[in-house]
């Protein structure tokens, strides 16, 4: 693209590389001061070499390329996004004004001038794209792992599955909790469900319409909902906004709406009586007996 | 209407109807579902009848408003009737819709649902034995 440019890389590349990996050093600091001398200067000779292609070839290909591996290692090393643009801009200065200086004819120099201009102003943005791109695939993924986090279905006893919400709940954590609990309901074949809800700090009339829309869901699939955790607050809350909640069975506590589920599946909780039981028994230290 | 009635089968255990839907059903072929159901019990006097939806994907207003109609037919005509296998998804259709299906009683799967209609049948029988 432009064989002056190359020729004029080329012939200054270690003088270049020397003091680019100096000034980088000095002025950016940070991470970079953090890697050695050689190292920098390994860095930016490639940068150089890539610039240098560049010109040489027929295409910016090569550069884009470059830079944006560039970018990526700098993105797998850590180093803050706004050092890695500083070096970018110490490098554009320094070159430009290299060659401002190095070059005698006015015309060809504004040519050079232009086009490393160009190509570098281009590096910016490549750059600053794998950044994003990284930003927001982190971004995309802690999404999922709250996601995930935030209805966990599990299954206590054969049939029973108890699922504890915790904090604030919206339409969109509404709908996710609806869809986890009824595939977890499919997936266990569980006959009762215990919604705890003692996490939930707020219970509007949003919140109550959800929370019945899924018990009502549940009861479609052939299981019974069971709702434990409702604090004094949330129960006075609940009165003064005149929501019924009558077609749910409601318990106190956790505690209180599983003994409520192993009832109903004819199950108690009872103290394992030693003198009683037969050795296999013991072995198998199964605390819940059929009545 | 070119569309093609679709017959589904309905299977006679003890006492018990069991029709399992298999294909989405249009809204003629619902009727006639509906039709034949109660035609069968009819001649069957069964006790109970299982409703199955487990390969049902898509629940519409008509074929959910069906069902609950079904319900409240079939027991003006002494016979309980159990759905089984609904889909979350279908599930969630269907409150979303409003029709909760109050009527009707729902199992997880046909096991559960012979399961459950033999409970019930047995309360009926129960209930009537103390009365008379």
């Amino acid at each position: 693209m432009s064989q002056m440019l190359a020729t004029w890389l080329a012939f200054h590349r270690e003088a270049l590389v020397a003091e680019l990996a100096q000034q980088i050093r000095q002025s950016i600091g940070g991470t970079y001061a953090a890697l050695s001398l050689d190292q920098l200067k390994g860095r930016f000779a490639s940068l150089l070499d890539a610039l240098q292609r560049a010109a040489t070839g027929e295409t910016l290909e090569p550069w884009e390329s470059f830079i944006r591996s560039f970018a990526a290692q700098q993105v797998a090393e850590c180093i803050p996004a706004t050092e890695g643009l500083d070096a970018l801009s110490a490098t554009r200065q320094l070159l430009l004004e290299h060659l401002r200086r190095s070059l005698e004819d006015a015309a060809q120099r504004e040519t050079a001038l232009g086009q490393l201009e160009e190509w570098l102003h281009r590096a910016h943005t490549w750059f600053f794209e794998v950044y994003l791109q990284d930003y927001e695939n982190r971004l995309a993924q802690q999404q999922r792992a709250l996601a995930e986090l935030s209805t966990p279905v599990i299954q206590i006893h054969e049939n029973i599955l108890v699922v504890p919400l915790v904090g604030a709940i919206d339409t969109e954590r509404a709908r996710r909790i609806m869809e986890e609990l009824l595939l977890g309901i499919t997936r266990y074949q569980a006959e009762m469900v215990i919604i705890d809800i003692t996490g939930v700090p707020v219970v509007d009339t949003a919140v109550a319409n959800h929370l019945l829309q899924t018990v009502k869901a549940a009861r479609l699939l052939g299981t019974r909902s069971i709702l434990v955790g409702i604090s004094s607050e949330v129960a006075q809350a609940l009165v003064h906004l005149q929501i019924d909640l009558s077609g749910v069975i409601t318990r106190s506590n956790l505690q209180a709406g599983i003994e409520y589920a192993l009832e109903q599946m004819g199950l108690e909780i009872a103290p394992i009586r030693r003198e009683e039981v037969s050795e296999e028994e013991t072995a198998a230290g199964r605390p819940l007996q059929r009545i | 209407m070119a569309t093609e009635i679709i017959r589904i089968p309905i299977l006679q255990i003890e006492d018990f109807l069991v029709a399992s839907i298999q294909v989405a059903l249009h809204d003629r072929s619902a009727v006639q579902f509906r039709d034949d159901l109660l035609q069968r019990i009819y001649e069957t006097k069964a006790k109970g009848l299982i409703i199955d939806l487990t390969a049902v994907d898509i629940v519409d207003s008509f074929i959910g408003r069906l069902i609950g109609d079904v319900a409240e037919m079939a027991a003006l005509m002494g016979s309980r009737v159990v759905v089984t296998g609904l889909q979350p998804a279908v599930a969630i259709t269907l409150t979303e819709l409003g029709l909760e299906l109050p009527g009707v009683i729902t199992a997880l799967n046909l096991e559960k649902g012979i399961a459950t209609l033999r409970r019930l049948v047995r309360e009926d029988e129960e209930n009537e034995g103390a009365a008379g």
